[in-house]
């Protein structure tokens, strides 16, 4: 047993950690307003990839995209932030999508908690081999 | 004579200890575009040696567990050893595909990750009982 697993799975601990700030800090914007369409808050995700400088390996986080769908266009004069025409610009974030998304992370999250565990034991009882 | 003692549940060991980490690149990689999930083909390995003109089982017990894909055709041949188990990490065959091309099922993962942990948890208690044996065997009372 090499101490690589401790790697392994730390680095998919990191990603999905990442992973739920991201749907945090989405879910925190879900209903930011913007004056302009280029300033409207866009959903951001995480994009995995595995670390392929060996056959096996960890999990590397190639960086963030923001969602490119459609922001929520709005017709809201009275609003302080609206354009000259009366529209303001919502988030374009799905609040369904981000709850699954965050139910999938965290239980990807325990799964390497888990396997973390038990590859510690194992190494324990393995230390103590032929006593 | 010792090494052949304990070299059975050793190699046996090893081999857990290596699809540990093959598992544990799995589960860790459920969420990973495009990865395919991988294995160590134990059975394969099996049916290789215990093909055609390979009658003894004991041998065929030690070829299984050693790892490589060389064969010992003669006593003289040194054994490959347990230096290249790559070369029975597998892809699996996934039971669902995915539209973005992951093959890794959580659940299957993580049932074979508690199988190969009693498994490394029984090679290790045999190789345990070995050594107590053999200490037992060397006291003088």
């Amino acid at each position: 047993m090499s101490f690589s697993i401790f790697d392994i799975a730390g680095s998919a601990m990191r990603a999905q950690n990442l992973r739920l700030n991201a749907t945090a800090s989405n879910l925190a914007n879900a209903n930011s307003v913007a004056g302009t369409e280029d300033e409207a808050y866009r959903a951001r995700h995480p994009v995995f990839a595995a670390m392929l400088n060996k056959e096996i390996g960890g999990v590397e986080t190639r960086g963030v995209v923001e969602s490119n769908r459609e922001v929520n266009k709005r017709y809201e004069p009275d609003h302080p932030l609206s354009n000259e025409e009366g529209y303001v610009f919502g988030s374009n974030v799905d609040s369904v999508e981000e709850m699954a998304n965050m139910m999938s992370a965290s239980r990807s999250y325990q799964s390497n908690v888990d396997l973390l565990g038990t590859v510690r034991q194992l190494m324990l009882q393995t230390l103590k081999m032929g006593e | 004579m010792i090494d052949k003692y304990l070299s059975t549940h050793a190699n046996a060991l090893q081999m857990r200890a290596r699809r540990t980490e093959v598992l544990a690149s799995n589960i860790a990689n459920a969420d990973t575009p495009g990865y395919k999930a991988r294995d160590l083909a134990f059975a394969e390995v099996l049916r290789d040696v215990n093909g055609p003109g390979n009658t003894n089982p004991a041998k065929a017990n030690r070829l299984k567990l050693a790892g490589g894909s060389l064969h010992t055709t003669n006593s003289g041949h040194i054994s490959k050893g347990v230096s290249s188990p790559n070369a029975q990490l597998m892809y699996r065959q996934p039971e669902q595909t995915s539209l973005d091309g992951n093959t890794v099922d959580k659940d299957l993962e993580q049932a074979r990750f508690a199988e190969n942990t009693v498994r490394y948890q029984a090679s290790l208690e045999f190789i345990n009982s070995r050594v107590g044996g053999l200490i037992r065997a060397l006291r003088s009372e």
